[in-house]
């Protein structure tokens, strides 16, 4: 299981890093001003094994899909660097990556745009077999095609449509046969199962744990559901205003959070019996706004726990409280918070 | 708010303000016609909020198109069935007239929000389009009650955002833009195709206590498309489940929640990823696939995947059958059935 194979996994080489990678969009440009900057992703730093998940979360608008896709480099990354299994991609020029692109996946929040609008589904999932030379014949490439879209739990019948002719659900999981059919071993997940109900959702949450566990492939998880995250991931990643507020393994993340933003967002998950609940609204204050992002710790303005100085002023580093814990934490106060 | 004649006719209080009756819509595929709705019918009264969940393909987005009558056409049909909003006729209304329900008084959130906003306009002016086209508001006054919605869904900074693009919002970003463009001309009836999930449950809460705040202070009704149960339990009063075309259970919510009646409703609520299961343990997924709509068995749509199936359940059409306890069940094995 993947659970236990990761486990003894420390010492494996990360199939991707990134260090201290940041995008910043230029917006607001006028003709009598130049633009203002967006920190959309600020200094961030992960890495990912093979065979293992890193989930990330945070509010709607901190920067994921962004973070998800400087990695992929779909989009150019404004600092840092990028590893992809040990060579570094940051500046390496689109047709030098093009080998590359098959081994690394992204599964679109919006379904829509991996999918051409004019290309049945059977042509859009056999279109990266094809490029990448997968199937030998074409009795092999139709054989392939109608397995992979019977794994994502797609009949037959839907090789010949076109995505308009399918429901949300029934297009993304043939986004998600698409990207999978090549085999990638690094895929970011942007969302894969928000769109789908929940019956739907755990077939595909096996699928990918299924994949994982043949092809050894790492992910990067985006998801709002920290339910579906602490089901897949084995270590978690939360991001606050384009920054990495916390890291390390799951269960520790879930047991003891160390952020207050974490914490907060722990204390808003649903609970898992079906009677009926209230979602609580846990954060006070604005939204922030990434254009004017606050001084010092990012989060100081809606935390309980901030005072004057440190926190108003500088902002924490991402640091180990407990040496050996892979357990990071970026806040003033996490020492408090870890010894409380 | 809209002058009523007073009601004498106790059956005048009960017109639901939008009742869909025996619906059934057929899209045209190569392979012949695929029947998406078979014999559909609700009620949705005046500030009520009904929830609709079903698994993926199920038909819920074709029931929500079909009363906008935005179905693709050519491409779709309807067969049978009426869509009555507020005693008029939807499906035989001009489109002249169907143009003045459409948005202001019936006002939808689409499913997919990134393909729903036009990408190169910018999002003050699909915001402000409704109010420009339906209340005549001058430019600043509408950019000003456009800022305002948008802040109400919890955009940050909401004036700027009036002057960005579509591709410069994020996913959940984007919903709320969406939200806030169905709700701008304060509807009497919102269809909400799956508003929430793309937003945490943060976001998620305020847009739902909105939601909530608007139809009580409007008297709006709302019709929740939605596979979350989580939302549905916090915002729906009435639910209907949907499976394969046809609605196999219908009932208040916490009936649903507490004993749910319909086989599928049961697998339905026990796929919820719980806290308990070990990581990486196989999620309880519903075993099989919807069958195809343009192959379906004889009898129960569910049979295939149905735990408690006998024999009884493969031979005629199985009806539609009211409870004494307010609810509906399409399931010939419901134990407690209407005296
Ligand atoms: N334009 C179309 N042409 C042909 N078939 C279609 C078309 N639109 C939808 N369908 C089919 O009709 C059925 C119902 O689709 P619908 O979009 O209503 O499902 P849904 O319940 O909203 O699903 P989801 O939860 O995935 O959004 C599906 O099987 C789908 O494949
Ligand atoms: N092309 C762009 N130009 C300008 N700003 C952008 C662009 N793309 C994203 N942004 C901004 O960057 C920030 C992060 O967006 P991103 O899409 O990464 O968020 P997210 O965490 O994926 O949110 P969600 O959960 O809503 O999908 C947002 O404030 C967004 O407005
Ligand atoms: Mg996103
Ligand atoms: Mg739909």
């Amino acid at each position: 299981m993947s659970q236990a194979s990761s486990g003894s996994a420390d010492d494996r080489k990360p199939v991707l890093q990134a260090e201290r990678v940041s995008k910043y969009f230029p917006v607001d440009r006028t003709l009598f001003r130049g633009p203002r900057l967006l920190r959309a992703v600020d200094a961030a730093t992960l890495f990912v094994r093979p065979g293992e998940t890193l989930g990330l979360v945070g509010e709607s608008g901190c920067g994921k899909s962004t973070l998800g896709r400087v990695l992929l480099r779909l989009t150019e990354p404004t600092y840092g660097r990028i590893l992809f299994e040990g060579t570094d991609i940051t500046s390496l020029p689109q047709r030098q990556l093009r080998p590359l692109r098959r081994k690394m996946q992204l599964i679109f929040q919006d379904p829509y745009a991996s999918l051409n609008p004019r290309m049945t589904i059977g042509d859009a999932v056999a279109e990266g077999l094809i490029v990448h030379r997968l199937a030998a014949t074409r009795s092999e490439l139709r054989d392939r095609v109608a397995s992979v879209l019977d794994r994502v739990g797609l009949g037959p019948d839907s090789a010949e449509r076109f995505p308009h002719e399918l429901s949300a659900g029934q297009r993304q999981r043939a986004a998600i046969a698409r990207s999978l059919a090549v085999e990638p071993c690094f895929v970011v997940c942007d969302e894969p199962v928000s769109s789908l109900d929940v019956s739907i959702q755990a077939q595909i949450v096996n699928l990918l744990l299924d994949i994982q566990e043949t092809t050894r492939a790492a992910y990067l998880f985006i998801s709002h559901d920290l339910r579906v995250v602490r089901h897949v991931a084995h270590r978690i990643a939360v991001m606050y205003l384009g920054r990495i507020v916390e890291v390390g393994p799951t269960d520790r993340v879930f047991a003891q959070p160390l952020h207050p933003y974490t914490r907060a967002l722990l204390s808003a998950m649903p609970t898992a019996d079906t009677s009926r609940r209230k979602l609580r609204l846990l954060l006070e204050g604005d939204p922030p706004d990434p254009l004017a992002p606050p001084t010092g710790c990012p989060f100081h303005p809606r935390c309980a726990m901030a005072d004057a100085d440190a926190c108003r002023s500088r902002t924490p580093a991402l640091e180990e409280l407990e040496r050996q814990s892979h357990h990071r934490v970026a806040c003033w106060h996490a020492a408090d918070t870890g010894s409380a | 708010m809209r002058y009523r004649p007073p009601a004498h006719d106790p059956m005048h209080d009960t017109e639901p303000l939008l009742s869909v009756d025996d619906l059934v819509v057929s899209y045209d595929t190569d392979d012949g016609p695929l029947r998406a709705l078979d014999g559909v019918s609700l009620r949705v009264a005046k500030g009520q909020r009904v929830g609709l969940v079903g698994e993926s393909g199920c038909g819920k987005s074709t029931v929500a198109l079909s009363v906008l009558r935005l179905l693709p056409s050519p491409g779709a049909r309807v067969l049978r069935g009426a869509i009555r909003f507020d005693g008029q006729d939807l499906l035989t209304l001009p489109e002249r007239s169907m143009r003045a329900v459409r948005g202001r008084r019936v006002s939808m959130v689409f499913q997919e929000p990134m393909t729903s906003l036009n990408p190169v306009c910018t999002i003050g002016a699909q915001v402000t389009e409704a109010l420009t086209i339906h209340h005549r508001l001058s430019r600043r006054e509408a950019r000003a009650r456009a800022a305002e919605m948008l802040d109400r869904v919890g955009l940050p900074n909401a004036r700027r955002q009036l002057d960005a693009w579509p591709h410069q919002l994020s996913g959940g970003m984007r919903q709320r833009v969406m939200i806030a463009i169905a709700l701008i001309c304060n509807p009497e009836l919102l269809i909400a195709d799956e508003p929430t999930t793309a937003l945490d449950v943060t976001t998620q809460a305020q847009i739902l206590e909105l939601l909530g705040h608007l139809q009580q202070q409007l008297g709006m009704a709302a019709l929740l498309i939605t596979h979350d149960l989580a939302v549905l339990a916090e915002f729906a009063q009435t639910v209907l489940v949907m499976y394969a075309g046809q609605v196999v259970e219908q009932a208040p919510v916490d009936l649903l929640f507490s004993a749910p009646a319909h086989p599928y409703s049961r697998a339905l609520l026990e796929s919820i990823p719980s806290c308990a299961a070990p990581r990486g343990s196989r999620l309880p997924a519903i075993p099989g696939r919807v069958p195809d709509l343009r192959s379906l068995p004889v009898g129960c749509r569910f049979q295939d995947r149905c735990p408690v199936v006998v024999e009884a359940c493969r031979t005629g059409e199985i009806p539609l059958r009211p409870f004494g306890d307010g609810r509906s069940v399409r399931c010939i094995l419901s134990p407690r059935e209407a005296p």
